[in-house]
Parts: C-alpha cells; sequence; structure tokens
C-alpha cells in the first residue's frame, strides 16, 4: 500500500530536504506517494488536500505564517517526523533569539505579502505533535531512509542511543578533560589537530561526548571535531511534547 | 477595473517567494514584483559576537544546496581580513568540494526543478517526469549522488561539507580516497550523455522559446573564465557591460560600486551598480556570466554559443548553460586530482583587527561574504550578499517579460498553466531565497 507522503520547509536551508533527496532510488522506488512539496511539485496550494499519512518537516517556525500553516495542516495529517535539528529543537534558526536586536524584530516586517516574524523562533512541536524525531543538521540519509522504510513497513524506527564518542574510533586515554587545558578551549583557526588523537585530550572543544551518535562520526574522521549537529544525548529518551507549562510561557511570549 | 493576480509559493524553487502581477482594466499587464516572503534568519546578528572559528560552520547552514560556497567564502573573506595565505593543496581542495557540489546543484535543478517544465507542457509532477523519461530522472538522481558522494569522501558528510576553516582545510585526500573519486567520476559518463541528449533535445524543440521568454537586457558579472570552470579565484572579477564592454575588479571594489535598494514589498534587497542607476545598473550572476567569455571545450558548451551567439542575453539560456557547467565540473575535479595534492594543508591564521571581502563562485553566481573583526577574532560586523540576492530585480523584470507574453490575451484571467508558465523564467535563475536574505542591510563602513 502506498504512503501519501508530504514536505514542508518551514524556517530552514533546505539542507534536509537534499538529504532527503540523498537516500536516492530508495523513496523513488515505490511505496511513497508525494502528494505536497513545494520542492518536487508544480501546483502546490498553501494548504493540504490529500490526506497525508506521513508530514515530514523541515526547518523551525520562523513566521506567523509557520505557525498558522501547522495549525491548519494537523487535523489532515496522521503521523509526523520532524526532520532535522531545525524542526527537533529549533536548531540555527533559533539563534536569532539569543540577541536582543532581532528578538521580536519589530519595525522590519514587510507591508503586504510577507509574512511576520514569529515573536518566539521554535521548534514546530509547539503546535503540532510530532511522533518522530530526526535530529542532524542535516540528518544523514541512511537514518532517514531506515526510519521512513521501518514507518511505510509498520516495524519499529530504529534506535540510536549511543553517542558520537562510541562511534568514533580515535586514540583515546578516557582522561579528557572538561575544563580546557589552561583555561581555554584551542580552536581550529591553530594548527590542524593530530588526526590519530581524540580531539578533547589534546585540547580542542569537540561536542561528541554529549552528542547523539548515528552519522558514524564522519566530521571527525574528516579531522573536523563535532558540533554536535545531531542534539545532545540526554534529550534522546526524553523528545517529547512541551509540557502545558512551557506551552504557557511560549503563548506569554506571544503576546 | 484594474487588478492584481497573486502566485503564492512559487514552486520548485528553494524557500519562499511569491509573485504578484498587476493588471491593468484592459487586461494588460502594467507591473510585476517579485516578492520574498520570508524574512532573514539574520545571520549578521548571528554572527556577531561570535568567535570567527565558529563562522564557516555556521555560514554553511545559510543554504543546503550551496554550502560549499558559503563556507569556503567565508574562510576567504577572514583569511583576507587577516592578510592570511593557505598552502596550494588546501586550495585545490577547496575547489575540489565548491566542483562536487556545483554538479549536485546542477543536477538537481536541471532534472528535478527545471527540468519536468522544459520536457513536459502544463502543470506536472515528479511523477510525471518519472512515468515519461525514467532514464532522464535516473541519470539526474545518478549524478546528484555523485557530487554528494565525492562531497562525503573529501569532507566525511554529504550535506554541509565544512572542513575549511580559516587558513586552510582539515583533511587531505589518500590514495584510496582519490581512487574512488576517479571511479565515481568514470561513472558519470552515461548519465552525462542522457542529459546531453535531452539538453539537445530541448534546444531543439524549443529553441524561439528559450531564446525570447523573459529576455531582458543587463549586465554581467563573474569571476573571469579561462580554459576551465573557476569558481575560487577571485582576484580579478569581470564586470562584462550591455555594450560588451569588459571591467576588471578585486572583490573589495565589488562592493563599493554596489548599492542595495530596499522595496517596501520585499524581503530582500535589489542591488545595482551605483554610478549606472537601478534601472540600468542591474547585472546577472550564475552559470551565464560565467559561460559569456569562458574558452570552455565541451560539446555543450560548442552548441550553447551555436545556439545563442558569443554574447547572450536571453533568460532561459541559464537552464543550458548548466548542463555545459556540469561537464566542466567533472573535468575540472580529473584536472586537480591529476595534478596532485601534498600534505601541507593548513597554516595558522593569526585574528587580527580587520575587514575582508571575498567571492566564491557559488553554483547561482557570484556569492559575497564580508566580515569585520577584532584583534581576538571576534565579528564584530557580517555581510553576506548571495547570487539570489544579485538577481531580485532581473528576476522581476524576465517575469514581468513573461507575464505580459501570457497574460496579455487573457484579458485579466490567469489559469493554473499560465502560473507555472510564468513560474518558468523564475525557475531558469534557480533562486534560493534562504540565501538571497541570509542578512539584513547593514552597511559596514570603511575605515580608513
Ligand atoms: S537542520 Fe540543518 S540542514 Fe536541516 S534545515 Fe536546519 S540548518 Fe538546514
Ligand atoms: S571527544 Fe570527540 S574526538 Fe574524542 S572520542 Fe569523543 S568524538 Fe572522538
Ligand atoms: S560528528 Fe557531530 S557534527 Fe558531525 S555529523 Fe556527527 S553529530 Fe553532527
Amino acid at each position: 500500500m502506498a504512503v501519501n507522503v508530504s514536505t514542508i520547509q518551514l524556517g530552514g536551508c533546505s539542507g534536509c530536504h537534499v538529504s532527503l533527496l540523498d537516500v536516492g532510488k530508495a523513496i523513488f522506488a515505490g511505496g511513497i506517494n508525494v502528494v505536497h512539496s513545494y520542492l518536487l511539485m508544480d501546483k502546490v496550494t498553501d494548504t493540504i488536500e490529500a490526506e497525508t499519512d506521513l508530514l515530514i518537516i523541515e526547518g523551525a517556525i520562523l513566521t506567523n505564517k509557520d505557525e498558522s500553516l501547522l495549525r491548519q495542516m494537523a487535523p489532515h495529517v496522521k503521523k509526523v517526523l520532524a526532520l532535522g535539528s531545525c524542526a527537533c529543537f529549533g536548531g540555527i534558526a533559533c539563534l536569532g533569539n539569543l540577541k536582543s536586536p532581532f528578538k521580536g524584530n519589530k519595525g522590519n516586517n514587510l507591508k503586504e505579502h510577507g509574512h511576520k516574524l514569529h515573536p518566539l523562533i521554535c521548534s514546530p512541536k509547539a503546535f503540532i505533535d510530532i511522533d518522530f524525531f530526526v535530529p542532524g543538521c542535516p540528518p544523514p540519509a541512511d537514518i532517514i531512509r531506515d526510519t521512513i522504510l521501518a514507518l511505510i513497513e509498520g516495524r519499529p524506527v530504529p534506535e540510536i542511543a549511543h553517542t558520537v564518542c562510541d562511534e568514533c574510533v580515535r586514540e583515546r586515554n578516557y582522561k579528557a578533560p572538561s575544563i580546557p587545558p589552561g583555561g581555554k578551549w584551542k580552536t581550529l583557526l591553530e594548527e590542524a589537530p593530530d588526526p590519530k588523537k581524540c580531539f578533547l585530550e589534546q585540547g580542542y572543544l569537540c561536542l561528541g561526548r554529549q552528542t547523539i551518535g548515528g552519522c558514524n562520526a564522519g566530521c571527525i574522521k574528516a579531522n573536523m571535531s563535532c558540533e554536535g549537529c545531531r542534539g545532545p544525548i540526554f534529550l534522546y529518551r526524553n523528545f517529547r511534547k512541551f509540557s502545558d507549562k512551557e506551552k504557557g510561557e511560549i503563548l506569554k511570549c506571544l503576546k | 477595473m484594474s487588478k492584481i493576480i497573486t502566485i503564492e509559493n512559487v514552486a520548485r524553487i528553494e524557500g519562499h517567494a511569491s509573485i504578484a502581477i498587476y493588471v491593468d482594466k484592459y487586461g494588460k499587464v502594467e507591473k510585476a514584483e517579485y516578492i520574498a516572503t520570508e524574512p532573514s534568519r539574520g545571520f549578521d546578528t548571528i554572527f556577531k559576537g561570535k568567535h570567527a572559528s565558529e563562522v564557516p560552520g555556521l555560514a554553511a547552514r545559510i543554504c543546503g544546496i550551496c554550502y560549499a560556497a558559503h563556507n569556503i567564502c567565508a574562510c576567504k573573506a577572514l583569511e583576507y581580513a587577516w592578510e592570511t595565505n593557505i598552502p596550494d593543496s588546501a586550495k585545490k581542495i577547496r575547489e575540489l568540494l565548491l566542483l562536487a557540489n556545483t554538479l549536485s546543484s546542477h543536477a538537481l535543478h536541471t532534472v528535478f526543478l527545471a527540468g519536468p517544465g522544459l520536457l513536459i507542457d502544463g502543470v506536472n509532477t515528479i511523477t510525471d517526469l518519472q512515468k515519461k523519461y525514467p532514464d532522464f530522472l535516473e541519470a539526474g538522481i545518478e549524478l546528484r549522488m555523485i557530487g554528494q558522494q565525492i562531497g562525503e569522501i573529501i569532507a566525511g558528510r554529504k550535506v554541509h561539507t565544512i572542513i575549511s576553516v580559516p587558513g586552510g582545510v582539515l583533511k587531505t585526500l589518500n590514495q584510496e580516497e582519490i581512487d574512488k573519486i576517479l571511479t565515481l567520476l568514470d561513472a558519470t559518463t552515461k548519465s552525462m550523455k542522457t542529459i546531453e541528449e535531452y539538453t539537445y533535445r530541448i534546444i531543439n524543440e524549443k529553441k524561439d522559446f528559450l531564446l525570447s521568454y523573459g529576455k531582458i537586457e543587463t549586465n554581467f558579472l563573474a569571476i573571469k573564465q579561462s580554459k576551465k570552470l573557476e569558481l575560487y579565484n577571485d582576484d580579478s572579477m569581470e564586470l562584462l557591460m550591455k555594450d560588451e564592454t569588459k571591467e576588471y575588479l578585486s572583490s573589495s571594489e565589488v562592493l563599493e560600486r554596489i548599492t542595495e535598494e530596499e522595496k517596501e514589498y520585499s524581503y530582500i534587497r535589489h542591488p545595482y551598480i551605483t554610478s549606472m542607476g537601478p534601472n540600468n545598473g542591474q547585472f546577472r550572476v550564475g552559470p551565464v556570466a560565467r559561460i559569456q567569455n569562458a574558452k570552455w571545450d565541451n560539446n555543450v558548451f560548442h552548441k550553447f554559443k551555436e545556439t545563442f551567439g558569443t554574447f547572450t542575453q536571453s533568460a532561459m539560456s541559464y537552464d543550458i548553460s548548466r548542463v555545459a557547467e556540469m561537464f566542466e565540473c567533472i573535468k575540472g575535479m580529473r584536472d586537480i586530482i591529476a595534478s596532485g595534492l601534498d600534505k601541507d594543508i593548513k597554516n595558522v591564521a593569526y585574528p587580527k583587527d580587520g575587514i575582508g571581502v571575498a567571492i566564491v563562485e557559488a553554483p547561482r553566481g557570484a556569492l559575497l561574504h564580508q566580515y569585520e573583526t577584532d584583534n581576538e577574532g571576534i565579528v564584530k560586523k557580517a555581510r553576506v550578499i548571495a547570487p539570489t540576492t544579485f538577481h531580485q530585480g532581473s528576476i522581476e523584470r524576465s517575469t514581468f517579460e513573461s507575464a505580459r507574453e501570457v497574460l496579455d490575451s487573457k484579458k485579466g484571467d490567469c489559469s493554473d498553466e499560465d502560473k507555472v508558465k510564468i513560474e518558468q523564467v523564475i525557475r531558469a535563475y534557480d533562486p534560493c531565497m534562504s540565501c538571497g536574505g541570509a542578512t539584513q542591510l547593514r552597511i559596514i563602513k570603511r575605515q580608513i
């Protein structure tokens, strides 16, 4: 039985859609029927007309339009998958919240057609119930493939409950400092790190210990320390909806 | 009565954009507006106050399609600000990443975004393409994959390949990896042949359409091309005027020459050459700007020149020029690998007080990054002007031309087919709206 899939992009960079395409033939091989996607179809309305079995969301809530779009879509979709760290946690877009001149972004809204910047940039989970979280910036294609195939075939979604360190093959003596030597981490502006030894033990900041694995420590193989793009491991078992209290806080910000 | 026809959410482009077409009471098109509907994610504010070592990785996140260009351009701008040189092999690895990224981006656009519209008339989806022209779709999937896989071999991940840092790159290639890349490059032959054949077919069937649809007159700006596809060296930027006179500028001179005009209806500014004014001073970037004075050698390139002439103002020619560039990407990667890579890939970068402006050719055209840092390497100001920013005015004018052609005889009606047809010229520019509005307008004053 074909599964009707819709994809939408909120405030993101398209990278997650690109990673979805990287799955390659497996997504076109049948089993999936794309019913709504800005990237793959000509005519799309703002609303989902066909019933959607699986809605794939990329990006964070950036505009008021994003919020109303999700609210409108919610009754028409059966399951929701948050693709990428922007959709799971807020990601890059959320960095805008940290800076006061950007916060609320008053006076930069367009007169007519433009969408208004959302007062609080956040994960779509504030406005729609999300069933599956696939973090990563973007998530590696094979994780997306395994997840979607599992969903189509009705199997449980594969679990990844280990860290990037568990996948990393660098030499280490398990005495990595938690405070940088001399009070300051080295940066990658300095000489290139030794490609064989643990970054932390060499004095470079590496987020592998705190980060959800599954990416096969790809960056580390390319001598780039982990920047934690798959999100913190402590959230792994706790991917959840916002509590009512948190929702209240968000609504307060929106007023 | 006059009315406004709006096309919400232009499809098959990257990001969010709408069009408003103003039609007078006789049904004639008066004006078209190309509207970036989504506010900037504010990368300038995000960068401000961050240490420069974090910037290139974050900059890649401006765009999930041309990440390599953003990552590398940010590094280059910081290197200019700090007067840091990088080793030769680091430059080569960066070029490899740019070429691989361009190959997959062009394959994505040619087959998934522009292809269906050029091959099938009317409203359609990717499933229609799959039914009618499976070999074309297959070739596109294959070529995209190869570009992405080469990126993964070099940088450990397919999307957001961020191994460039100020001072060089973090990883070189060993023999095993080089062999893998060469095998992948060899595997492109069959798919490229398919794409090439479809390209000839499109040219033969739609020559007049390609020549005239949405045509406008502008200037062009690109990195000076040679016998190969130049994406990295911005020592000499070629500004090609409408009358075919040329001028060569450095990247900071380019920035001095342009003004960005804010429009009240769009989140993205419209840049133009200050001395020539907003109408005359518009310029286009990207594959057509690059191909104008290139001396490449591949069949599609020659066919392009034969069809469009040595200098072209056609808008739809963008769709053909990308295919010519894909051949150059493959050739370019082979040449770089043949020239050899060594282990010297990283210099230490010492932050200092300074401003740096760099340009890199992203798949969609010239991409400009500017940073100002303090002695510690903390970013004080940042600015990004992406190819799509440069294209705003041109897209708007091309949309106006195509809307006139499609709608003038329709007495103010606009069917779905008409909308799709108008969107086609927008898609030729392959706009990427999330790049275009990467930063809000903040002018960095030169401190002399
Ligand atoms: S998670 Fe990363 S790749 Fe995905 S949309 Fe956000 S920034 Fe882009
Ligand atoms: S801290 Fe980083 S380098 Fe060290 S073991 Fe963990 S992932 Fe590997
Ligand atoms: S190593 Fe870290 S930064 Fe790299 S892909 Fe994995 S989680 Fe993301």
